[in-house]
């Protein structure tokens, strides 16, 4: 024990690490699957078909390439900055085995037709039992490792981290809640507008907590360590943590304007998304600011490129969210092809991106190696990638538009002036961008799969030593 | 005077707006809190020999010791 208490606990964290990178993979496979779908009708083949498809594209990208990445990191960043080995290796080897069995019961169940309806709350009540399970382990060990802490502060990633976890057990458990009618069925415990509002307030914090506080940490740990300078602000990061806490939970009715919702919560839903671009920007800047007086650091650093792009991303759909919960923008782009656009800049730039980055990181270090096994593959990756998100958002932002416009428009007597098809038929072309857009995306996966192969082959997987607390002014 | 739930709304929006009011002066205001901040900010750099133990550049026996 003396032996194993001396070093960090990276197994675990390897282990998710190559995971997300597979899952990533999977996951945007099937994104690209789907888009094709739309494309040519004929693909969807049997039970394979868009509507089975699609949530299992956005549970996998979201949960399994997410959830790998954020626990991964975090494991690996609660540990180095609390300079203390992970809080029970028993329980942190149960949290990954026990997420990679969530992933592939949703692999099995999704495409076979067993779902709760909920968006990104599909999974059946079994297995949401399991993520309950998973996520109160994982909360044990990173909370038990900050608690066995060799420092006295707790470094602002954590605070991130923390927040993500805890936010997210109590969203998946009051949004879960169902009355199961057998092993496979369940219905809502919750019905009508109360129902819809729940599913929202869980469906945009599973944005604000999941795939924007986590992601913060990432931010927060690895934008300084990566450029070799501490953090642009650090009261800045912690106003930034607690304007998010503070604001986020309150945004969710924005994605029921117009509906049954009464219509004072749709405006406070509106005016909460309003301030939240406070706090996204300023902790965009807080991270970009970090390379100020270093800006040359981006020209060849390839993953700074990954980490600093993302942020920019970040940026640009935090602006993007709160315009299109304004209600009157919200009646032109709703339920069209912007929607999609918009979660895309999110997911594809921010989330994926800055998880990217961070994994190229993490993997020469995991393997004992100085440095990726090619830089130049960083680089390419990097490009592929940006034009791929580039040609999938542009594409999305002028079909949903157009959607938009086209199903407004009425003729002088009142009537529609364009039946539903003709403004699909319209959507081929760019459906069609957006497709190329995907597949470039998943090449750079591809390139950063053979990338890591490559690094871990012949590595030493040693695992580094606790820092002795003497040597610290803490 | 009746205190119904919706006072009781009221009255939580404005403790929590007051609370983040002294989140921001706790951050910002006070001298004493900058060296502080600058220590914690610093903290990702200060395990100097896992970072050179990680990159395979050393092979951080040194370190092995018991705390």
């Amino acid at each position: 024990m003396a032996e194993t208490q001396s070093a960090y606990n990276y197994k675990v964290v390897r282990q998710f690490t190559v995971m997300a990178v597979i899952w990533g993979i999977v996951g945007m496979l099937v994104g690209v699957i789907i888009a094709a779908q739309l494309v040519w009708p004929d693909l969807n083949i049997g039970f394979l078909h868009f509507g089975r498809l699609r949530p299992l594209h956005t549970n996998a990208v979201i949960f399994a390439f997410g959830g790998c990445a954020l626990m991964g990191t975090s494991y690996y960043v609660v540990q180095r900055t609390c300079h203390a080995r992970l809080f029970c290796d028993k329980l942190a080897a149960f949290t990954f085995w026990g997420w990679q069995l969530v992933i592939v019961l949703a692999a099995i169940t999704l495409p076979l037709g067993m779902t709760q309806g909920k968006e990104y709350a599909e999974l059946e009540w079994p297995i949401d039992i399991l993520i309950a399970a998973v996520w109160v382990a994982y909360a044990v060990v990173f909370f038990g490792t900050i608690f066995k802490r060799k420092v006295s502060h707790i470094y602002v990633a954590n605070w991130f981290y923390g927040g993500f976890i805890l936010a997210v057990a109590l969203l998946h458990i009051v949004n879960s809640a169902a009355i199961p009618v057998s092993l496979t069925k369940s219905y809502s415990a919750y019905a009508g507008v109360q129902d819809a509002m729940i599913q929202w307030w869980y469906g945009h914090n599973a944005v604000g907590f999941f795939l924007t506080a986590g992601f913060l940490g990432m931010m927060y740990y690895f934008v300084p360590k990566q450029a070799e300078r501490p953090v642009y602000s650090y009261r800045l990061s912690v106003v930034h943590f607690w304007a998010l806490i503070f604001t986020y939970m309150w945004a969710g009715p924005h994605h029921l304007h117009y509906t049954a919702l009464p219509d004072w919560t749709q405006s406070l839903g509106m005016i909460f998304s309003l301030i939240l671009l406070a706090p996204s920007w300023g902790g965009m800047i807080n991270g970009i600011m970090t390379l100020s007086g270093a800006w040359h650091k981006l020209r060849d650093d390839p993953i700074l490129k990954f980490l600093i792009t993302s942020l920019s991303f970040y940026g640009m759909s935090t602006f993007e969210g709160p315009m299109m919960s304004i209600k009157t923008v919200n009646a032109l782009s709703h339920y069209t092809d912007w929607t999609i656009g918009h979660v895309h800049s999110g997911a594809l730039g921010w989330v994926a991106m800055i998880s990217i980055g961070s994994i190229y990181y993490l993997l020469p270090r995991l393997f004992g190696k100085p440095e990726m096994f090619s830089v130049k593959l960083i680089t390419v990756h990097f490009w592929v990638s940006t034009i791929g998100i580039v040609l999938y958002i542009a594409s999305m932002w002028i079909s949903g538009v157009m959607q938009g416009l086209m199903w407004r428009t009425v003729n002088a007597d009142g009537t529609l002036a364009y039946s539903f098809v003709e403004s699909v038929k319209v959507s081929y072309p760019f459906w069609g961008i957006r497709l190329m857009g995907g597949v470039l995306f998943l090449s750079g996966m591809l390139i950063m799969a053979y990338n890591m192969v490559k690094t871990m082959a012949g590595g030493k997987i040693e695992d580094a030593p606790v820092l002795l607390p003497a040597g610290h002014h803490a | 005077m009746d205190i119904n739930i919706n006072d009781l709304r009221s009255a939580v929006t404005v403790i929590s707006f007051i609370t983040f009011l002294g989140i921001v002066w706790w951050a910002y205001g006070y001298r004493g809190s900058k060296k502080r901040f600058e220590e914690a900010a610093n903290l990702p750099f200060s395990d100097v020999e896992a970072e050179r133990a990680e990159l395979g550049l050393s092979s951080g026996e040194g370190q092995r010791k018991k705390p």
